[in-house]
């Protein structure tokens, strides 16, 4: 019913296409009989609400196809494919992959096939929808992966019951003996945001901060997400390195009086690409489906979705952001640190973390 | 005048039980022994994926070089003895109460022992810390109450807060389980000898009943040791706030790296063939040409000894144990299910019934849920099938290859959950059974059957190895040939351990996930992987709530399985 | 002569360096009560496996009703369900989880048995063992005596070729020993049952057994009659291994002091008559018994089942005293505790307990 909905819609948006929009449309038309015939569009992502209950069922709803959706660990997910695709089986047709995933595994181990040709829908491919002017292909050939998110992360989260807001003006302040065994961290030590965040630290600061603050400190480690949040709510452990947004705002709902803190005078606000960025699998078992799906998923429709449920703003010009939390739309005009920006990802972060934890390693000797 | 029906090559019998050994050691070759041959040799290569291999020993070096290794094999072990010493004399009382004496109250303990391993760990060991966390925990806030308390008297956050929770989550429930059946398994006469002789119930014990229970015992034993290496969830928890870090983490931390370094993970796996084999040496010289046939056709009797006035100190012992290690943490559990926010009291509106809704509404419950069941009979079908047969060839004097089997049989365990995984999709994916293997049901069935192996093995050979050889040969003789002989007589005797293995796979298959994360597709998605879904979402309140419904879905079968099945040949006396 | 039931012909097994069985050959005609005798580990109990087809040999042939049914040398070997032989094990080897009906009824389930018949033959099999009216009983809650029957009648219900009795009687207590003794061999006599019995309990082979061989690493040491092997024994280890039975003569009284045997100068033994019904008034027959069933008492001493006595020698063997003693024309030695002590040539009694003796026709 609403794919019967939808053509009457395409149709009026292409009558206002000049020339070529006509070829374009029957083209499209081609795509979408031809993915109909394909039975089904397989992605593949992190573990993930909003994919399960709001994108599968929209989609199939829209177009009939069916998805198949494989959600694991991006570890193990790159590990299943690598060994999949060594015994010559092509199962993937779409990526939803974090930052890490694609910057270090599916690019460089070229399991991509371009993006960029196959997004053909105008709504996608119209420069003025974006902010950056146009789709912002992440890649160092701009091409093969499409960066739709781009929000302001928190830097750090304290319970104002606990310590004063004016007591955390700069980083200075995180190394103040009062907070001795009072700063919680994910786990610095292992691959995660802990690790992540001490990267950004020594790239900032050098390594004798990251000495002072993760040793002379004596930063709380945990590898659990909810742990650390409850230890901010009931400040045993007041202030929080990597507490993630979500899980903050339903205590803050419930009147804990938690502030998330964004940048400090001497670091600058950072964004970054969270949740996923778009990219299509070579030798795809469904390329028309793929075809079809990457084109929604990059569409107001299929942004809005995500950015709804999982309250990250896109890069999208016309997505509703009044329901985001205003600190998480980037400002026009901040200089803003840029987590999930490539060469970072690639190298620069891994660098830096490789020295945060050989100085961590080095204090068990 | 009689003749005889049909002359056969010689042999016939021995060629036969030779299929079978050479079948099974052929089986597990391929579905354990291949797996890990992949991983090792992989683990050699240094190549960047998707290039040529070049082989060296850069990620085993790596991997063993690291400062944080030995120290953490060395924490791993600690905990494992020490929780594993306390566990065993516990569990070892616990199955003999609830098996061999008149305690009353029996089959609820052994109901509650079953019930609490199936009960997720994850969720429970949170609620030990709402228990004894030393600033907010209950227990602590009722100890400062007291007048000559001062400060928090408990904390989780140690190696002694490890070691307990290791005792309240699976330790002891999982020991007693096992053990339960294969003391019942054990006949009076050699009890009552003992007491007719003179001794008392405790020298009955030491003298008589632990001895011939000793191959059991030392299964049990090694394969909760075993299990106390390779756990992490555990110290992840309790551990990661002091800086206790075990051995099973940091295999863990290799494989979620990104890009993940599964050759380092593999360096650090193999440390636990090592111990493997240490184990199965001594295990085996323990062992060696004592004979251990305790049931007989004769004699075989279920009378049980005679507490006394101590049956009821002895029931009170293990309900207390049972309230405070399970039901205590678990009603925390069942509360944190039905809060808005588990542990949060002093909240407005606490308790909410949205978890369980939003379980039941969740567009992929019902196939999930379709397919763990379907997986999980599966799994304890072919089980019960396959472990049978291969705990009854290992109880055999005459395999020739018994110590190679039997590493088989222990690999599963040995090696990493997630890396065993990758070894078998490497499998199915080299093999041509992989269009019916490979994301299927089927598949992960298969995966999860092999996964079960130790526990399944040793707990059919310990049955068969108390299992007199006259039973089979006086059907033989009585011209049954083998597989009649072996369902009607063999399979029937081990019953009840047939029902112990098979609610084991059933109950592991449904809540396994490291496993089936690499196997499946999401046509044949298990309930499991909502469960990761959940808890790597951070929705602990719907993880407690999907785990105690699988709990639940045990239990009922494990009822029922009680109701219809033991009866027959549980307890024979009655 | 018939042909044998059964050949067994220089069969040899081995157990890695141990040789269990070393070419061993004996025959078993229809109808005959042969018994392997010997002490423990000689091999008796393997070479009775080797007949029920447990055990494999290594060299030699078996053969049954004049079918080949071991040869290693000619790659023969029938596996024991093809050989329709029927056991009762040492232990019995009742299936606990079936009912008695159920074990007996077992042998004939596997052949395919119609339900009607089945049940006529095993209810025929429980009254012919005694136990009629136990069949829905669990054969786990029977008395050890009862368990027996139910092996008994299970080895019986589909009319074996041979029956296999490994020491059926050793774990059942004395007067159960010697009732079910009896039993055993009326019941052999009236079904003409071809046995093949394995036990160390020299009285026990020699009241059952039509002819004994006695075994002894793994070979058979001598072959014959109870009678044959008692009188000649063809080595000294058989004398030794039978040496300990003491052997009277008498002759059968029946009459109104019940059931008798007159050993001779006055000196008689008044026993149960139930279980000798088959002897005739008159009849020379053998009593045996063993050594410590009989008691020593001071010459003076007068009652029922004691005979007159001389001690011809006596020997002190530090726990007790070994007294080589004459009665009733023969000699032979007994033992005692070592407080009863009495002299060379003292007139002595010996008191025998008539439960524990054993008769034994001469031979025909």
């Amino acid at each position: 019913m609403s794919r019967l909905g939808m053509i009457p819609l395409l149709l009026t948006a292409f009558c206002l296409l000049p020339t070529g929009a006509f070829a374009q449309q029957k083209e499209w038309e081609q795509t979408l009989a031809a993915a109909k015939k394909e039975g089904s569009v397989v992605v593949v992502g992190s573990p993930d609400p909003v994919m399960r209950s709001d994108i599968i069922p929209k989609f199939q709803a829209r177009y009939g196809i069916p998805v198949e959706f494989l959600a694991g660990r991006s570890s193990e997910i790159v590990t299943r494919i690598r060994t999949e695709r060594a015994a010559g089986i092509y199962s993937v047709d779409v990526f939803l992959s974090g930052p890490d995933t694609t910057g270090t595994a599916l690019y460089p181990e070229k399991m991509l096939d371009p993006l960029k040709p196959l997004l053909v829908l105008p709504e996608v491919t119209d420069g003025s929808k974006w902010k950056k002017g146009k789709p912002w292909f992440a890649d160092p050939e701009e091409r093969f992966v499409l960066r739709p998110f781009m929000s302001v992360a928190s830097l750090l989260f304290i319970n104002t019951d606990f310590v004063k807001p004016d007591e955390l003006k700069s980083t200075k302040d995180l190394l103040n003996p009062k907070w001795r065994g009072k700063i919680s961290t994910e786990d610095a030590s292992t691959t995660g945001a802990g690790a992540n965040l001490a990267a950004r630290f020594h790239h900032q600061f050098g390594a004798d901060f990251i000495k002072k603050l993760y040793l002379e400190q004596k930063v709380v480690s945990t590898r659990e997400r909810r742990q650390f949040t409850d230890w901010l709510a009931r400040g045993t452990q007041p202030i929080c390195l990597n507490c993630r947004e979500d899980d903050v705002r339903p205590l803050e709902k419930e009147g804990f009086k938690l502030l998330e803190i964004f940048e400090l005078s001497d670091l600058a606000a950072s964004v970054n690409g969270s949740p996923w960025m778009l990219s299509v699998a070579n030798r795809a078992p469904h390329p028309n489906a793929a075809k079809v799906f990457v084109n929604w998923m990059a569409s107001k429709e299929g942004l809005e979705l995500y950015a709804r449920g999982y309250g990250s703003a896109t890069l999208r010009t016309d997505v509703d952001e009044s329901f985001l939390n205003k600190g998480n739309i980037p400002k026009p005009g901040v200089k803003y640190f840029d987590d999930t920006e490539w060469s970072w990802i690639v190298t620069g972060r891994h660098e830096n973390r490789e020295k945060v934890w050989k100085i961590l390693k080095e204090s068990k000797k | 005048m009689t003749t005889i029906a049909a002359t056969a090559p010689a042999g016939i019998r021995f060629t036969r039980f030779r299929r079978a050994e050479f079948g099974a050691l052929a089986f597990f070759a391929l579905v354990m022994g291949l797996p890990v041959a992949f991983l090792v040799i992989s683990s050699f290569n240094i190549a960047p994926p998707s290039k040529e291999a070049v082989y060296a020993l850069d990620n085993w070096t790596r991997a063993f070089s690291d400062p944080g290794t030995l120290s953490a094999l060395w924490m791993s072990f600690l905990i494992s003895i020490t929780h594993l010493v306390p566990g065993m004399i516990l569990s070892v009382a616990m199955a003999w109460l609830i098996a061999r004496t008149d305690m009353p109250g029996g089959t609820l303990i052994e109901f509650l022992c079953w019930f609490a391993y199936f009960v997720p760990d994850f969720p429970l060991v949170l609620a030990w810390i709402l228990l004894l966390d030393p600033n907010f925990g209950f227990l602590n806030t009722a100890a400062s109450a007291l007048p000559f308390v001062q400060g928090p008297v408990f904390n989780p956050y140690s190696f002694w807060g490890i070691v307990w929770v290791h005792l309240s989550t699976g330790g002891v429930w999982f020991k007693v389980m096992l053990l339960a059946p294969i003391f019942r398994r054990l006949g009076a006469t050699l009890e009552e000898a003992a007491r007719v002789s003179g001794a008392n119930n405790l020298t009955v014990i030491w003298r008589i009943t632990l001895p011939v229970m000793l191959p059991g015992v030392l299964a049990v034993a090694a394969l909760s040791f075993i299990r106390g290496l390779e756990s992490f969830n555990t110290e992840l928890l309790l551990g990661t706030p002091v800086g206790i870090y075990v051995y099973a983490t940091r295999i863990y931390d290799y494989t979620r790296h990104e890009p993940p370094a599964f050759g380092e993970a593999t360096a650090l796996g193999s440390v636990f063939l090592v111990v493997l084999a240490i184990l199965a040496y001594f295990y085996q010289r323990r062992l060696k040409g004592k004979k251990f046939t305790v049931v007989t056709g004769q004699g075989y009797s279920t009378l049980r000894v005679k507490l006394g006035k101590w049956k009821r100190v002895a029931c009170a012992g293990c309900l207390l144990y049972a309230a405070v290690m399970m039901l205590l943490p678990l009603g925390f559990l069942v509360l944190g299910s039905a809060m808005r926010r588990y542990g949060f009291f002093h909240i407005s509106a606490p308790f909410t019934v949205a978890h369980w809704q939003n379980m039941f509404t969740d567009p992929l419950f019902f196939l999930s849920l379709k397919n763990s069941l379907t997986i999980a009979a599966i799994t304890a079908v072919a089980g019960v099938a396959l472990y049978s047969t291969v705990g009854y060839l290992l109880a055999c004097k005459k395999l020739r290859s018994a110590p190679a089997l039997e590493m088989l049989t222990w690999l599963p365990w040995v090696v990493p959950g997630i890396l065993m995984s990758l070894g078998l999709l490497w499998m199915f994916l080299a093999t041509p059974l992989r269009t019916v293997l490979y994301g299927s049901v089927w598949g992960i069935a298969l995966a999860l059957t092999i996964k079960e192996s130790p526990v399944c093995t040793q707990a059919f050979k310990a049955a068969f190895l108390q299992l007199g050889g006259d039973l089979e040969e006086a059907a033989r003789v009585s011209g049954a040939s083998w597989s009649y002989t072996y369902r009607k007589i063999l399979v029937p005797l081990v019953a009840p351990v047939a029902a112990t293995v098979g609610l084991i796979s059933f109950g592991n298959a449904l809540t396994s996930i490291s496993t089936p994360v690499l196997l499946y597709s999401p046509r044949s998605r298990p309930l499991a992987l909502l469960l990761l879904e959940y808890s790597f979402s951070g929705e602990v309140e719907r993880a407690a709530a999907l785990g105690l419904l699988i709990t639940a879905i045990v239990s009922v079968i494990m009822l029922v399985g009680r109701r219809f099945v033991l009866p027959m040949t549980g307890n024979i006396s009655q | 002569m018939a042909k044998p039931v059964l050949e067994f012909l220089e069969v040899a097994k081995r157990y890695g360096d141990f040789n269990a069985v070393e070419r061993m050959s004996f025959t078993l005609s229809a109808g005959e009560f042969f018994t392997l005798l010997g002490p423990s580990g000689c091999g008796k109990t393997t070479t009775l496996r080797l007949v029920a087809g447990l055990e494999e040999p290594d060299a030699g042939e078996i053969i049954l009703n004049g079918a080949t049914i071991a040869s290693p040398r000619r790659g023969i070997f029938v596996p024991p369900d093809k050989r329709r032989m029927g056991m009762v094990f040492q232990s019995y080897a009742i299936w606990p989880h079936m009912t008695v009906f159920e074990n007996v009824a077992f042998p004939l389930r596997v052949r395919g048995e119609p339900a009607q018949p089945l049940r006529k033959k095993v209810l025929a099999a429980l009254e012919l063992v005694g136990l009629s009216g136990l069949e829905e009983r669990g054969a786990t809650n029977l008395s050890g005596g009862q368990q027996q029957r139910v092996a008994l009648a299970r080895a019986l219900a589909y009319t074996p070729t041979i029956l296999l009795l490994d020491e059926p009687l050793s774990n059942l207590d004395a007067k159960l020993r010697e009732q079910m003794r009896s039993e055993l061999r009326a019941l052999q006599r009236r079904l003409n049952l071809t046995v093949l019995y394995v036990t160390h309990d020299q009285s026990e082979a020699m009241t059952l057994s039509d002819r004994i061989a006695v075994v002894r690493q793994g070979r058979a040491e001598q072959i014959g009659s109870p009678v044959e092997i008692y009188e000649k024994p063809a080595s000294s280890f058989v004398g030794d291994f039978l040496g300990r039975t003491v052997v009277l003569e008498g002759s059968v009284r029946r009459g109104a002091g019940g059931f008798t045997i007159d050993l001779g100068g006055g000196d008689r033994l008044s026993l149960d008559e139930n279980n000798h019904a088959s002897f005739a008034e008159g009849e020379t027959i053998r009593v045996v018994c063993r050594p410590e069933d009989i008691r020593i008492l001071a010459g003076g001493a007068v009652g029922p089942n004691q005979v007159k006595a001389r001690v011809n020698e006596v020997a002190y063997l530090g726990d007790r005293l070994e007294y080589t003693v004459g009665a009733c024309g023969r000699t032979f030695v007994i033992f005692a505790g070592k407080y009863e002590r009495y002299p060379a040539g003292a007139d002595i009694r010996l008191a025998f307990d008539p439960a524990h003796l054993m008769l034994l026709k001469l031979d025909p």
